[in-house]
């Protein structure tokens, strides 16, 4: 049990910086350039893990990290990864899809108090931006886990996945509801157009400015972890969830590489342009597929 | 004089051993005028909350030089309260709410912050709700020939429908001025930042409970959730007088936690946040399933004790620095570790994260939604729920993090420590709920059965059981806390070079070096961003202090049209007041 959850942690960690190095070879490709190699950031994260911390502002500071690590990693283990299978079993009987809503947002807060302690304002508006696109992000997202529960009559994600494999793929038959979290997932990936609260130019790179050295290390690790964690849940909610580790590898590659392709094309909403959009446009699209579950089956 | 007072404060638990039936007494004045009281599982709960909350915070009181008469008005609001919840008939009722009305006002008034134009809108908007009441009672009584609860409850349903309309919603708006519902909130937020700094406390944890107790009086023991589908028919699979209760209390939630965000008082902020909270239970209650049932019950506590907590820190650190605002405090941290310790439980509950008690009551109420199938409702829940995160790390920001904003903020020191020690109370009881929130249905099961609905099981205090998927608040809590550990140890067996605290200046800025003068604390300007937004700021945009000011004018335009009747001559206006009268009379008699 307890080797299956560290295994599961492991793969998350090495297939979220496969994706990662992905992410930055596709975009350079795009973009005209070569680009690093794709094991590049993993070979930078383990460096990060020996290099020297050059700033500290007391033991808050240092616990942010730690807590939105312990954030991504909760988010991971209760996603399941498979909807049956002896082995990588997450702990899913005790975690439905209310509590992954908060689960997911308690990395980042805890992250929050860190970045605050350390008093530097742009790490500070980082935060603040991020929270207040959480106002829109969240919103359609809401909409379509809140429209899925009640088509299902359960929260427990392996519910929906079984039920997906009797009535066919959610994607088929809420085409609505998986655009709205699809475009959710765009900004909960940090992908452009919904990505100001990090933006390297805006606001200095926003929460992760002053981190250095093995604490910066842990934040790009719980990054992919917790990228690989939200891919899973959107597969298991819309994809029919997979039976082995080569379909799921699949099939979150292809939303990954979907989410690359919007970012790459868009550039960068101010945060309240991004709210207005995705309070307007998404929540409709979400509301179509909620009024059709409620009212029509 | 403070520990006399904490006893008194006591002794009526001493006599609530019991759940129910242990108080039953009739006061007859004529036939028909009866003053009754009792007891039943509702008004205990409440009584239980009213008077541990007044006990803890008469704890943090002593470090304030209180006068002997500040305590004799507080001693007699918990009295108030008390008559409140169990009283038997409306009229006891009505005493006991003039009471708490007039108690609390000269406690407001205590402070020096008090000025006139919030004690006038804190009357007079208690006086409303008061006429409210008075007037639903009337009409009842009109139609039923009696005050006593069980009597009108039982012949409720043989009143005209027009009529029954009328007095629920008389009953609701005077409970509603209570709560803060939006629209009607305009006292609130006045009256809880200008109150002594502890008594917001009290005013925002247990008196606006009375206006929730009201509700479930009305809705739960009068009417009965059982008939309220009979007689307002059925929206999906609730009542539509649930659906408007809902409606209104979402609509509620969203706004306040909107106003609450743009905020620069600490103590306008919790008040704002206040009414949001409870717009959450009044949709509960208006959903009227078990778990809605539950849910509201369970938020009623929580509320309680977060509030508690949140305002009893606040006025500690008011108290020790004498700021009051976000733009004035700021990164003491590490001058008041315990305070910031207790602030961040608080939040965390209020924003109603897992693994402390806040997400229990929420996830009930969640459930509710889900059963009656409110489901844009729930997604406003939700929404409102994130929009939150926002205004609790103002919270915590403003005060803790980031750089002291004004002189003198380096060097304070911890606050007192009876400031603490009921802090510390509420952040244990927050934490407990939190791992096992199962502990408290059995304490909400009596009350689900005095509303004629099946109680819960609880076989596992860990687990909060529900129709769509458990909550395992055990699990949760342990799960996290070992992850955590597990990662901390990771990071600290990673040996590399550490260094020592820097300076609070020595930040990235754009190659620039900060100094005293640069404006690096972000306290001010977190939230207004929202503004900009632009579906946002046409909700903050609007206030219902337009409305208010204009009912204002039109009154003394009014009244300056009477005062025009009487131009020095007597004689002339009681010529005019008697022709008036008898042409009243004449068409009164055709």
């Amino acid at each position: 049990m307890i080797l299956q959850l560290i295994l599961l942690i492991i793969l998350a960690y090495a297939v979220g910086f496969i994706y990662y190095g992905l992410y930055r070879n596709i975009t350079a490709r795009i973009q005209g350039r070569y680009g690093p190699t794709i094991y590049q950031s993993f070979y930078d994260s383990i460096k990060l893990f020996g290099k020297e911390n050059s700033v500290s502002y007391g033991w808050m500071f240092y616990l942010g990290p730690i807590i939105m690590a312990t954030g991504a990693v909760l988010t991971l283990i209760m996603v399941p990864l498979f909807s049956d299978g002896e082995y990588l079993r997450s702990i899913t009987s005790s975690g439905n899809l209310f509590i992954l809503l908060y689960v997911m947002v308690l990395g980042p807060l805890g992250n929050a108090l860190a970045v605050g302690t350390g008093g530097n304002p742009f790490g500070v508006m980082g935060v603040t931006r991020g929270l207040t696109r959480l106002l829109g992000l969240e919103l359609p997202f809401y909409i379509a886990i809140v429209a899925l529960i009640i088509a299902n009559g359960s929260s427990d994600i392996v519910d929906i996945m079984h039920s997906q494999a009797a009535e066919g793929w959610n994607v088929i038959n809420h085409p609505f509801l998986f655009i709205a979290a699809m475009i959710s997932m765009v900004g909960f990936m940090g992908a452009s157009p919904f990505d100001i609260p990090g933006a390297p130019q805006e606001v200095y790179s926003g929460p992760a400015t002053e981190f250095s050295g093995k604490f910066l290390a842990l934040l790009m690790s719980q990054g992919s972890i917790f990228a690989f964690a939200k891919l899973v849940l959107i597969v298991d909610l819309f994809l029919g969830g997979a039976d082995n580790l080569v379909i799921l590898v699949l099939k979150t590659l292809a939303i990954f590489v979907s989410i690359i392709f919007i970012g790459v094309v868009y550039g960068r909403y101010k945060v309240d342009q991004a709210v207005d959009f995705l309070m307007k446009i998404p929540t409709l699209i979400g509301l179509i597929g909620l009024v059709r579950i409620i009212w029509f089956g | 004089m403070n520990s006399v007072f904490l006893l008194i404060n006591l002794l009526p638990i001493l006599f609530l051993y019991q759940y129910s039936g242990h108080i039953d007494m009739s006061l007859v004045l004529t036939n028909e005028f009866t003053l009754t009281l009792r007891q039943t599982p509702l008004g205990t709960f409440f009584a239980y909350l009213s008077l541990i909350s007044i006990f803890l915070v008469t704890i943090a009181q002593k470090t304030k030089k209180l006068t002997c008469s500040y305590f004799l008005l507080q001693l007699l609001l918990s009295f108030a309260m008390l008559l409140i919840v169990f009283a038997g008939d409306f009229i006891t009722l009505f005493i006991g709410w003039e009471i708490m009305t007039w108690s609390s006002y000269f406690l407001i008034s205590k402070s020096q912050k008090a000025d006139t134009k919030t004690m006038q809108k804190y009357i007079l908007f208690s006086l409303a709700s008061a006429f409210f009441l008075i007037a639903g009672m009337v009409i009842a009584y009109a139609n039923v020939g009696s005050f006593d609860f069980q009597k009108i409850s039982n012949s409720f349903l043989s009143i005209p429908f027009d009529i029954q309309v009328t007095i629920l919603v008389l009953f609701s708006l005077s409970f509603f001025i209570k709560t803060g519902v939006i629209g009607l909130h305009y006292w609130v937020v006045d009256a809880y930042e200008k109150a002594p700094d502890l008594f917001s406390s009290v005013l925002s944890a247990v008196m606006s409970k009375m206006g929730i107790y009201g509700l479930f009086l009305i809705f739960g023991e009068i009417v009965g959730y059982h008939q309220l589908k009979v007689m307002f028919g059925a929206i999906l699979n609730g009542s539509s007088f649930g659906y408007t209760l809902a409606v209104i209390g979402i609509t509620t939630s969203i706004i306040a936690t909107f106003k609450a965000i743009t905020q620069d008082e600490i103590k306008r902020l919790l008040a704002y946040s206040s009414i949001a909270q409870l717009g959450y239970i009044v949709a509960a209650i208006g959903l009227g399933t078990v778990y809605g049932v539950y849910g509201a019950l369970y938020h009623t506590l929580l509320h309680t004790v977060i509030k508690l907590l949140l305002f009893i820190n606040v006025a500690a650190i008011i108290a020790q620095t004498g700021k009051s605002k976000f733009s004035e405090l700021g990164g003491l941290i590490y001058r008041t570790p315990v305070s910031f310790v207790m602030l961040l439980i608080g939040i965390i509950a209020l924003a109603g994260m897992p693994p402390l008690g806040g997400f229990a009551s929420k996830f009930m109420i969640y459930n509710a939604f889900i059963d009656t199938k409110f489901a844009i409702l729930l997604v406003g829940m939700l929404f409102s729920g994130a929009a939150s995160f926002l205004y609790c790390y103002k919270l915590v920001y403003g005060i803790y993090l980031g750089h002291p904003n004004s002189e003198g903020l380096q060097d304070q020191k911890e606050v007192h420590i009876s400031y603490l020690i009921p802090q510390v109370i509420l952040a244990i009881l927050l934490m407990a709920i939190g791992t096992f929130p199962g502990v408290f249905i059995q304490m909400i099961n009596p009350i689900l059965k005095q509303f004629l609905m099946l109680p819960l099981k609880v076989e596992n205090f860990g687990i909060m059981p529900s129709a769509v998927g458990d909550f395992n608040g055990l699990f949760v809590m342990s799960a996290f806390a070992i992850i955590f550990i597990l990662i901390l140890l990771l990071i600290l067996s990673l040996r590399s070079k550490m260094v020592k605290n820097v300076d609070r200046f020595d930040i990235s800025y754009c190659g620039e070096i900060p100094n005293e003068k640069t404006p690096l604390h972000y306290g001010y300007g977190m939230g207004t961003e929202i503004h900009r937004i632009a579906v946002v700021g046409a909700v903050l945009r609007r206030s219902s202090s337009h409305f208010y000011e204009f009912l204002a004018t039109q009154t003394k335009k009014t009244s300056e049209l009477f005062s025009r009747m009487y131009y020095g001559n007597i004689h002339n206006t009681a010529i005019i007041i008697l022709l008036f009268f008898s042409t009243l009379f004449f068409i009164g008699v055709q």
